[in-house]
């Protein structure tokens, strides 16, 4: 992460640093708050978030140590004010891309702020980057820029000295295969984290987590990569799951680890992961300081966004997928897909389409739109790339003020490059793409 | 005085020519020019190789010695022979201008004749290197023209192999040239395709620009809205505190 660890990541084969985890934490993926479905927080992915969200202060200043492409970009929700800082440029844009108020390029142990600037200081999978030598520097600066009654919320990943090898006794290619993976220099068990901790603040709190919940795909990683002794017919089953069967499972192991939280559930260490708060001082709850969930169900009907895509109170039923950068922000769909939302008056909706099914020419895609179950248009696609659809809304449709507008596609497509390759395990089943949906 | 040195010359000469009767002529002859030899330059010519000497033999005897005239001498004894001798004597002294310009032309004329031969000699054995090397290359042509004829196979062999390696290169030129035609084709082809590809990649980055574009003109406008409103509320908060 910093300079210093250079040595150690040039041992692994790892040269650019910046690039290095530009490849590993920047996708496509979307973050941005205005596309977060209130679902998904039961998602095991944003647990972590979701712990964030629940501590921190709404109109706070907050300051994401290693925003990589954005994962706290949810917290914009609460009226925070957010800067992010990476060690890659790239990251930094990705995160500003998902919302962050300012973000820059910086190597964590000499941040460009001013002391006490922020009232929080995050990390999220940060520390566990950090070489032993610049940990405390790093606190130092944590320290710093933190205000005096400021918090700083740490989710770090944790070893098992006495199960696992340490990477001083890992030769050349041990450590190359194991840096590889995440990019791991720094890892600690739990306890040493918070004794670090405790050189810089008075109070420090601490609560291994992940010992239970983990994504479907954290299961196979840690089984594949770092070779724990999970029982390898479970491993299997997870690999068959579907996408959507994936996602299902992770919504469960998401609730399960908010539920967790909810009811103080002590779990013991496990040397995997770390939820540490800290402050110079005392303490509020270490779950749920500042609980406030009400900005993640918007219902107003907020009229001056003009697209569906981003208001909050639209719905987008589970026939589409997350949004994704295509560019430019679009929602695949699967064969048929729902949008519930309320207007005012509704004379004319528009929306953006594409596909990327291959065999337009041989077999054109037709692409129907309803609304509230009524047929508005039907169009067959014949070529890729974008297209403009714009249907008027007919007289006794409007009168109502809640809508339902469906779109449905004659067949779907699945881009998976290589179904043999089991890295590659995004098996959705996708027809159009669809963004910028204006009702006028 | 200088009568007895020639008589004793003379003597020399007779002995010599005696004994040369009972010897080969070529050990005579070779001995011949030290008896005779001369110290000026118009000396006798340096020994002749035998086969050349048979012809000259009387030549060296001929050679003169300088001003002496050769004595009056009778193997006859007696009155009448000094008589002889003595008209003999005084002849030779009236007509030493006659015999001694004689001595001279003959003497001239030897030594002429000796350069002649010697010239001839010459002549010949450059000759006979000629003829030699006449002979040598006679021999030489003798032999190359016996391997003309390997010559000439061996050419007409290397022109049949050059004609099948000219037919093969053209056979092969023009396979070439149709494989060059082909990929000529086939390029047109590509670059048809590439370039009917290329349009609809332009077709479609127009469509996603012009999509993205729309999509930050609505992300503008909505963030317009969000901010007036923000402003609005923000200028109400104001007004709330001054009261």
């Amino acid at each position: 992460m910093t300079s210093a660890n250079d040595n150690l990541y040039r041992r692994a084969g790892i040269h650019d640093l910046g690039e290095f985890y530009r490849t590993k934490f920047v996708s496509n993926e979307v973050l941005d708050e205005r596309y977060f479905k209130p679902l998904d927080r039961f998602d095991v992915r944003f647990a972590r978030t979701m712990w964030v969200y629940d501590n921190v202060r709404a109109g706070a200043t907050v300051l994401d140590l290693g925003c990589g492409a954005g994962m706290l970009a949810l917290l914009k929700r609460k009226g925070v004010t957010l800067v992010g800082v990476d060690v890659s440029s790239e990251c930094a844009k990705a995160a500003r891309r998902n919302g962050y108020d300012a973000t820059t390029t910086a190597l964590l142990t000499k941040l460009p702020f001013p002391d006490q600037s922020f009232d929080y200081v995050v990390s999220l999978d940060v520390l566990g980057h950090v070489a032993f030598e610049e940990k405390d520097a790093v606190l130092a600066e944590i320290r710093r820029v933190l205000c005096p009654d400021g918090v700083t919320l740490h989710g770090i990943e944790c070893t098992d000295r006495a199960g696992r090898q340490r990477t001083e006794e890992m030769n050349e290619e041990e450590l190359r295969r194991f840096i590889e993976i995440d990019g791991h220099v720094g890892l600690e068990e739990e306890q040493e984290h918070a004794a670090r901790f405790r050189e810089f603040f008075p109070h420090v709190a601490w609560e291994p987590r992940y010992a239970l919940c983990l994504s479907s795909e954290e299961f196979i990683k840690q089984a594949d990569k770092y070779g724990l002794p999970f029982e390898d017919d479970f491993i299997d089953y997870l690999r068959e799951l579907s996408f959507k069967e994936r996602r299902a499972f992770d919504m469960a192991m998401g609730y399960v680890f908010s539920k967790i939280s909810d009811l103080h559930v002590k779990l013991p260490k496990a040397g995997l992961y770390v939820l540490l708060k800290a402050s110079p001082a005392p303490l509020g709850p270490f779950y749920n300081e500042h609980r406030d969930r009400r900005d993640l169900f918007v219902t107003a009907n907020d009229e001056s966004i003009s697209a569906l895509d981003r208001r909050s109170d639209v719905r987008f039923d589970d026939g589409w997928f997350e949004p994704n950068v295509l560019p430019p922000v679009a929602r695949w769909m699967g064969k048929r897909g729902r949008i519930s939302f309320r207007a005012a008056q509704l004379n004319e909706i528009s929306l953006d389409v594409t596909t990327h099914i291959p065999d337009l020419n041989q077999q054109p895609l037709e692409v129907e739109v309803l609304l509230n179950g009524q047929l508005l248009n039907a169009c067959s696609v014949f070529r890729n790339g974008w297209l403009t659809l714009r249907v008027d809304v007919s007289a006794e449709l409007r009168a109502t003020a809640d809508y339902m507008l469906e779109l449905r596609a004659s067949r779907t497509w699945q881009p998976r490059p290589n179904p043999e390759d089991r890295d590659q395990r995004d098996d959705r089943e996708i027809s159009i793409a669809v963004c910028n949906v204006v009702v006028q | 005085m200088v009568d007895d040195e020639v008589v004793e010359i003379l003597a020399e000469i007779k002995r010599r020519v005696s004994a040369g009767q009972e010897k080969p002529l070529s050990e005579g002859v070779a001995e011949t020019p030290r008896a005779f030899e001369n110290p000026g330059p118009s000396s006798i010519s340096p020994p002749l190789p035998p086969s050349r000497l048979n012809g000259y033999a009387g030549l060296p005897v001929m050679a003169r010695a300088w001003d002496r005239l050769p004595p009056v001498v009778s193997n006859r004894t007696g009155t009448l022979a000094r008589l002889e001798l003595w008209i003999k004597e005084k002849f030779r002294a009236a007509f030493r201008w006659f015999t001694w310009e004689q001595v001279n032309f003959n003497a001239a004329t030897h030594q002429t004749l000796l350069e002649v031969v010697e010239a001839l000699n010459r002549y010949e054995q450059h000759l006979a290197e000629l003829r030699e090397n006449l002979d040598a290359e006679r021999e030489e042509l003798k032999q190359l023209a016996s391997t003309l004829p390997s010559l000439t196979t061996q050419i007409e062999q290397v022109d049949r192999k050059q004609l099948a390696h000219i037919a093969k290169l053209n056979a092969r030129l023009e396979g070439l040239s149709q494989l060059a035609k082909d990929q000529h084709a086939e390029t047109h082809a590509r670059l048809a395709e590439f370039t009917a590809e290329s349009r609809v990649r332009d077709q479609e980055l127009s469509d996603e620009q012009r999509v993205c574009y729309k999509q930050l003109s609505l992300e503008l406008s909505e963030s317009r809205v969000l901010e007036d409103r923000a402003r609005r509320e923000l200028e109400a908060r104001l007004d709330k505190l001054e009261k």
